[in-house]
């Protein structure tokens, strides 16, 4: 080869290893105070609620949760230890760092819901840039009964890689497993994610993170297997109090649904190519999904309500998924029906929707339901 | 003269780079009590790339109580990175004096025990009766996992029988799963005829990869497939079959079942478990 054609292919070799080991970016269009770390509930969930409080929003349909051919055990089991690591295995780095955690039992794997509170909610600190678009963004989650089945013994709170847990844990020793959630943020507006301490409810794609591996790796130490997580929803609704008092409670609830997640099947070794026009699709065409909305405490009603547009993801080759909202019991509740029956399930959808509620006790003098 | 003078020289450049040395240390450790996380992250990767400066004020700020307990635990955690087995001794004070009164620091601690391989600490710790936290309990089972000496097996005997907490009680017959693996890996290969119902616990044991060593107070052919006769029980044994036996019988379904389970399995390779 003559010198210059060498120099040439080592300039592109060095330019694609510097490409390979750059972090994904923050989107353009993000304001520059979501970038950096965001304030943390040191006390969420539900276990900390006051006194008579509910949860906010509760799923109608459809059962996504039905038919589950893995449960984890709320202790230790070898057998979810061993499932991590054998999806996880040497070979991953050629099929991909996320594993369907029902991988193999159903295909495509169904789309999960998990409930939980957002312990935190922020940018990533950093994500390989071949498997992301742009930077996630990461919610951590708490709960308590059914959503410990959703978390691998490897989830317990000591994750050696986002230091926001220690604080957490530290502040909360018996807090119980966490569970991320994340999403792209090239295909999520940061501005829809919850924040800290708000209830949550994310449906997507249940896999285990091939990239976290619990406990500390040297040889003394016992492996827990790799952290199961949900990446990346397709569905995120979070309910936020933004004003609260013996008369009144205002309450913001957050609705977005995208199909689309981000170059995350990509397979590592050939990102340089895949990443550029890959994107995983949660098939959530097909169907409608219904949820009701409610206030935090029971016997309350609905004194007013109003949707407002919410922030969209970035790109334009979406379609707009269409939703309604209605009380069916008086007031007691609202539901939010997303209608995404008349879609493929593999359309790039999306609807970014906020729902803003004023919620009254249940004897207070108010007249019929009427939402703008 | 002239080799004084080097000396002289050299000691001119060393006092400085020591004393900036010194000062990295110290940042580094000012950097543990931060709350930005690339702050710590670099505080941490500076300690551990120099364990020889790092370990002594890391013990003191184990046991500084007037820090944050987020130091601490931070502390906990580096000196199990660190490998530190000299500071297990400050880890046994912090636990035993009283004085560490976060649950999570006490459970770090504990993690860095196992890293630094002291068990017999965490044995002396829970022999000792403070510890009354279910994580920290919790904790201790599962660092005991695997762990085959009497005074472990004790431990975990006493564990299981003396607690009622769902995550202490989980933890211990897990521990206890992977302590008997072996024997019941034994007891599988002779008596696979005559086991059809597996349960998950009894299942549990046999997917483990690779069996640590035997049990010391039993022969190696004992273990392996070999054996023809079922191996006599210790007093650590009994206790844990006992408690086993107890909780198999008790009111909690799950971890009653695995009870039960792993009593089968060991009643293949025990006299009378």
């Amino acid at each position: 080869m003559k010198p210059r054609t060498i120099r040439l292919t080592f300039t592109v070799c060095l330019c694609s290893f510097l490409a390979a080991s750059a972090c994904a970016p923050f989107p353009h269009h993000v304001r520059a105070g979501l970038t950096g770390p965001q304030p943390q509930d040191p006390f969420a969930g539900s276990a900390t609620a006051p006194g008579g409080a509910q949860e906010t929003i509760v799923w109608n349909q459809p059962d996504l949760n039905s038919g589950r051919t893995v449960e984890f055990s709320s202790g230790y089991s070898q057998d979810d230890i061993d499932l991590s690591t054998q999806l996880c295995g040497p070979a991953s780095a050629f099929s991909g760092e996320w594993k369907d955690v029902e991988s193999g039992k159903k295909t495509p794997p169904p789309l999960r819901l998990i409930h939980g509170w957002a312990a935190a909610s922020q940018f990533a600190g950093a994500d390989f840039w071949g498997t992301h678009r742009y930077r996630d963004w990461n919610i951590l989650l708490v709960g308590n009964g059914g959503f410990e089945e959703f978390a691998a013994p490897a989830n317990d709170p000591n994750f050696t890689d986002w230091v926001e847990v220690q604080e957490l844990y530290v502040k909360n020793p018996d807090i119980g497993r966490l569970l991320e959630v994340e999403w792209d943020s090239g295909f999520f507006p940061p501005e829809m994610a919850p924040k800290a301490g708000d209830e949550t409810v994310a449906v997507g794609r249940w896999d285990f993170d091939c990239g976290h591996e619990g406990a500390a790796k040297r040889a003394e130490a016992q492996s827990t297997g790799f952290r199961s997580e949900v990446h990346a929803p397709g569905i995120l609704i979070s309910s936020h109090i933004a004003e609260s008092g013996p008369a009144s409670v205002r309450v913001l609830y957050t609705v977005f649904a995208g199909s689309r997640s981000g170059p995350l099947d990509t397979i590592p070794v050939l990102f340089l190519f895949q990443r550029l026009w890959s994107t995983h699709i949660n098939a959530l065409g097909g169907q409608d999904y219904s949820m009701a909305l409610r206030a935090p405490q029971d016997g309350w009603k609905v004194a007013s309500c109003a949707t407002q547009e919410g922030k969209p993801a970035g790109g334009h080759r979406k379609k707009r998924i269409g939703s309604q909202l209605e009380s069916k019991d008086g007031g007691k509740s609202l539901v939010l029906t997303l209608i995404a029956k008349t879609f493929k399930p593999s359309e790039r959808i999306e609807r970014s929707v906020i729902v803003h509620v004023v919620w009254v006790p249940e004897n207070s003098p108010t007249g019929a339901v009427k939402c703008e | 003269m002239r080799i004084a003078l080097r000396l002289a020289l050299l000691g001119l450049f060393l006092v400085p780079a020591l004393l900036a040395g010194a000062d990295n240390v110290q940042e580094a450790l000012t950097g543990l009590e931060s709350s930005d996380t690339s702050t710590y992250q670099k505080a941490a990767e500076f300690l551990l790339k120099h364990p020889q400066e790092a370990r002594v004020p890391v013990r003191a700020l184990l046991q500084d109580y007037s820090k944050q307990p987020l130091t601490r635990f931070r502390a906990a955690k580096l000196l199990g990175d660190l490998g530190d087995r000299d500071a297990a001794e400050n880890m046994k004070a912090a636990l035993s004096s009283g004085h560490e009164t976060n649950a999570a620091v006490r459970v770090e601690m504990i993690r860095s025990l196992v890293k630094v391989g002291r068990k017999d600490l965490i044995v002396d710790y829970f022999n000792s009766g403070l510890e009354k936290s279910p994580s920290v309990n919790a904790a201790m089972a599962l660092a005991l996992q695997g762990s085959t000496d009497e005074g472990s097996k004790a431990m975990l005997g006493r564990l299981l029988s003396s607690n009622d907490d769902e995550r202490v009680t989980k933890a211990a017959v897990f521990a206890i799963t992977k302590i008997y693996k072996p024997a019941l890996g034994g007891a599988q290969h002779t008596a696979s005829s005559k086991s059809s119902a597996l349960s998950k616990a009894s299942s549990d044991a046999r997917k483990l990869a690779a069996p640590p060593p035997p049990p010391p107070n039993h022969p190696p052919d004992d273990k392996l497939g070999s054996r023809k006769v079922k191996l006599d029980p210790t007093p650590a044994d009994k206790a844990i079959f006992a408690a086993l036996k107890a909780k198999g019988e008790g009111k909690d379904g799950e971890i009653g079942k695995q009870a039960q389970a792993l009593l089968r399995e060991l009643s293949e390779a025990y006299k009378q478990p």
